[in-house]
């Protein structure tokens, strides 16, 4: 790609430090941030805090004009200087013109995201300036004359002895290579004379705060501290989204930044600067550059509520296999994707939305709740608009968009690789890029021609006077399932019938149009979706469930914005919606399976069971899900750790970018093998595909992974096979 | 008083969770004792702010003297208050050179007026608006000793400011 994303993309998956140390970073993260948000450990609980911050940015974002005149008067008033900086141009040119005037040569900084944004540095010292950073992690990485990996933690894709080797080589002196602090103490060391020496400083602003003209800074390190005490002119460099009404809002951010960004309750530093101190001038550059933009698009303006606590990057499972740099400017992680289009334009933003799985981990952990997931999505689609679909995927859909020209295409494949065929996978040469997963071999048969097209509600059994019984539901079969795991569907069919419900599988079904719309391709996912509306509405069914959650997060979630401008069918596809459930869900409040009913003595192996990440994100069914296996089957679960990140199938990710699809794999296989558990139950089967791939490749072909339905259906057959024996 | 009582609890609690070191003295006098041998352990040179400097009678008042500043391996500051909800003290020096105090001297020693402690932060911020419309240009909220955890996320005390930070709170008989 021109703007470098494939290089950038190239780098990082090729490089062999960088996974690892991202994975220790982010397990340290979670827990830590976990812990702060845990109940007593913070004043209230996260939603209520994030909440309350939400309030007081959508008053901010609401009142800008009126608050940035606000702080513009206070501050004069107060002896700072206020300047408004339209572009990047206008505010490099702002800050070079006041270090003219000062005569400075050398100025120091304190971290700022602005200013990474408008690449000040270069910038500055393409006019004679040179600029020194004066965090640590910031610094680290200027010496190495690479950029932020992350807001929050700038050199943190680096581990000890690649700070001590760049530490050495910038001070020509002795760096210990194992011993952290000691490497700390080198940096102050170094940095403390820069300090002393500097008169004129750069820092950012965390807050602007309207009612008192002041500037919020909160730091760890005391460099900011340091800075403002020690130059004569200090330079603030903000975007304007930082204006907030009040103290009180300023409050309820420090709140959620530290707990969000490191995982500390408050950062060392909260300091408000309301005027120059003794001798002292003060200039405010506000920085629009695309905000204004952003405000105004309906779509976007909630990302202006971002504070900047990284912590949709430090959640993000993409990010922990590549990292913050293939994104190519500043904003990392989830909020990069989303405001780099603004700042950089579209072309920026490419390459790296291709990254996003879709698993929506940023939005469960944002301060400000901000909807990336959606948000990336719009990029997403405003990208192919712009750019198109890429040569093979419109082709893929041409086809996948006529049901039965792929139908006899699938067949086709099925019958041709038939000969390659082993125990469910293809035995075929993998691309290197792909050795770490098996191919799934296509079935001979796929599910819709293998199920009845009515099935009745069984009369008798363990589950039969269910809250299902005499019910009419309709099967969803989706796409992967039909043609890689037919036995699934017929499971599915098994168990409804065995809750007593009459089971309708609708012959004119196809796909629900997901992958057409995790590309962009919104025209092809409306097509795919108004077809599968209809398809399910000519059942008649009193309710629609599926085994496929990604599909069922579909028809819930992203139908009625599919459909926005298209009043019609939003409400058909709202009608849908109001009677589709996932299998869990339906099970659980409105089958009401029993604790107990399918109870197995004889079952002795070892469970453990990973949400498919949108089970828990959108539609919260991981609790019904865990019901069934705990409660209704009394199995005794194996807690999977990190079972809220994603394995690495994100739909066609772990094919366009397959070393992102192996690195969240491994991750998943690891924990899974600390659970010592010898099955897998899931609740997607575009997941369970992955791993059972994934896991044959890694040398694991005895671990199996089963959709939770398959383990309910076992239990069923084997509790109608005693039955039969019984009698 | 209780409420006190339970308020300073919390307070040690919170600032010994990120690495601050405190104590809780009757009175002023031994505030001062406290201080001096806090100082002598410390050992080089000591300075004050202008409103710590009777608690400190060591200590030489900062003043506009930097390089002084610099050399001292102890600074003492006077907080205006402190909260319990985050183990921090809210400082507001009169100048620039008074803020290096509690930044460039490796030991920084805060004497706190017990009375003075606060639950929560939005009494903090009650407060840091009523000093900034008095006309307070810096008012910072200090929470522990210096810190990065830049490298590998391993949490190192004593970055660009102090390495240590000892809080006096001092109890019944301060105002005496």
């Amino acid at each position: 790609m021109a703007d470098g994303f494939a290089a950038r993309y190239r780098a990082a998956a090729d490089n062999p430090q960088l996974g690892g140390n991202l994975l220790a970073f982010q397990r340290g993260w979670q827990s830590g941030r976990d812990a702060r948000f845990a109940p007593g450990a913070a004043p209230e609980g996260f939603e209520t805090l994030r909440r309350r911050l939400v309030a007081a940015k959508d008053d901010a974002i609401a009142r800008q004009p009126e608050l940035l005149a606000q702080f513009t008067e206070r501050a004069r008033k107060a002896g700072m200087s206020v300047h408004a900086a339209a572009t990047e141009d206008d505010a490099v040119e702002i800050v070079a013109a006041i270090c003219r005037e000062h005569g400075a040569q050398t100025v120091i900084k304190t971290k700022s995201m602005a200013s990474e944004e408008i690449h000040l540095n270069h910038r500055l010292e393409e006019r004679g300036i040179a600029a020194v950073e004066t965090d640590v992690g910031e610094w680290i990485v200027q010496l190495r004359g690479e950029t932020p990996s992350h807001m929050v933690m700038p050199a943190i894709h680096l581990n000890r002895r690649q700070v001590a080797a760049t530490l050495r080589t910038a001070t020509g002196g002795p760096v210990p290579d194992d011993d952290v602090a000691g490497q700390v103490g080198v940096v102050r060391g170094a940095l403390r004379p820069r300090f002393l020496d500097a008169r004129v400083g750069i820092t950012g602003a965390n807050a602007l705060v309207a009612e008192s003209g002041a500037v919020l800074l909160v730091t760890n390190e005391g460099n900011e501290g340091l800075l403002t005490a020690l130059v004569d002119v200090q330079i603030v460099l903000a975007g304007v989204e930082k204006l907030l009404p009040t103290l009180d809002d300023a409050v309820s951010q420090v709140r959620l930044l530290a707990r969000s960004a490191t995982g500390q309750v408050i950062t060392t530093y909260t300091t408000l600067i309301a005027a120059p101190g003794d001798g002292q001038q003060i200039h405010v550059v506000l920085l629009d550059n695309g905000r204004g933009a952003m405000r105004d698009d309906p779509e976007f303006r909630d990302a202006l509520r971002c504070i900047r606590c990284a912590a949709c990057a430090s959640v993000c499972p993409p990010y922990q296999v590549v990292g913050g740099q293939v994104f190519g400017h500043i904003y990392s992680g989830a909020i990069g994707l989303v405001n780099t289009p603004f700042h950089h334009g579209l072309d920026a933003a490419a390459g790296p939305q291709s990254l996003c799985v879709s698993c929506n981990a940023c939005q469960t952990v944002c301060p400000v709740d901000i909807p990336l997931p959606r948000q990336i999505l719009a990029v997403r689609r405003r990208v192919v608009e712009q750019r198109g679909l890429g040569a093979l995927r419109r082709a893929a859909f041409a086809v996948w968009r006529r049901p039965r020209l792929f139908g006899a295409l699938a067949t086709a494949g099925a019958i041709a690789t038939a000969p390659l065929r082993h125990d469910g996978r293809l035995r075929v040469p993998r691309p290197r890029r792909h050795a770490w997963r098996a191919i799934p071999a296509m079935a001979p048969r796929p599910a819709h021609r293998l199920l009845p097209a009515t099935t009745a509600g069984a009369g008798e059994g363990p589950l039969a006077s269910s809250g299902a019984r005499g019910l009419r539901v309709a099967l969803f079969i989706q796409c992967i399932t039909d043609r890689f795991r037919p036995e699934l569907a017929q499971s599915a069919v098994r168990l409804l019938a065995a809750c007593g419900a009459d089971v309708v599988v609708p012959r004119s079904q196809h796909c629900c149009g997901l992958p057409l719309f995790d590309s962009g391709d919104w025209a092809g996912a409306r097509a795919m979706a108004q077809q599968t509306i209809a398809a399910l509405e000519s059942s008649g069914a009193d309710w629609v469930v599926s085994p496929a959650n990604s599909c069922v997060a579909m028809l819930l979630h992203d139908y009625p914005g599919l459909f926005a401008d298209d009043p019609a069918w939003c409400a058909r596809a709202q009608r849908l919606a109001e009677r589709t459930l996932d299998m869990a869900t339906f099970l659980d409040t409105v089958a009401r399976l029993p604790d107990g009913a399918l109870a197995a003595s004889g079952d002795t192996q070892a469970y453990t069971y990973h949400p498919f990440c949108q089970t828990r994100t959108v539609l919260g069914a991981d609790g019904a899900a865990r019901r069934l296996l705990e409660g209704v089957c009394a199995i005794q679960l194996r807690e999977l750790p990190e079972s809220s990140v994603c394995c690495g199938f994100g739909g066609s990710t772990s094919f366009t970018a397959p070393e992102l699809g192996r690195g969240m794999v491994l991750r998943k296989l690891e924990n899974i093998d600390a659970t010592g558990a010898t099955v897998v139950v899931s609740d997607n089967p575009g997941c369970l595909l992955h791993l059972r791939g994934a896991a044959f490749a890694a040398g694991r072909p005895s671990l199996r992974f089963e959709h939770l339905v398959e383990v309910l259906a076992r239990r069923v057959d084997a509790a109608s096979a005693e039955r039969s024996t019984t009698r | 008083m209780a409420a006190t009582t339970a308020l300073i609890e919390d307070f040690v609690t919170r600032l010994r969770a990120v690495d601050g070191s405190v104590d809780v003295v009757a009175g002023v006098p031994a505030a001062r004792d406290r201080i001096s041998a806090l100082c002598a352990e410390a050992g080089g040179t000591a300075v004050a702010t202008a409103a710590a400097s009777s608690f400190a009678p060591g200590a030489e008042v900062a003043g506009d003297d930097l390089a002084r500043i610099v050399a001292a391996a102890t600074g003492v500051s006077h907080a205006l208050l402190g909260v319990a909800e985050t183990g921090s003290v809210l400082l507001a020096p009169a100048s620039r050179r008074e803020r290096l105090v509690s930044l460039l001297p490796p030991l920084h020693i805060v004497v706190l007026d017990a009375a003075t402690l606060l639950a929560s932060l939005d009494g903090a911020a009650a407060a840091m608006r009523s000093l900034m419309a008095a006309g307070a240009a810096y008012v910072s909220l200090v929470t522990g000793p210096s810190r990065t955890a830049d490298i590998e996320r391993v949490i190192t005390v004593g970055a660009h400011g102090p390495r240590r930070v000892h809080v006096v709170v001092v109890g019944e008989g301060s105002r005496g």
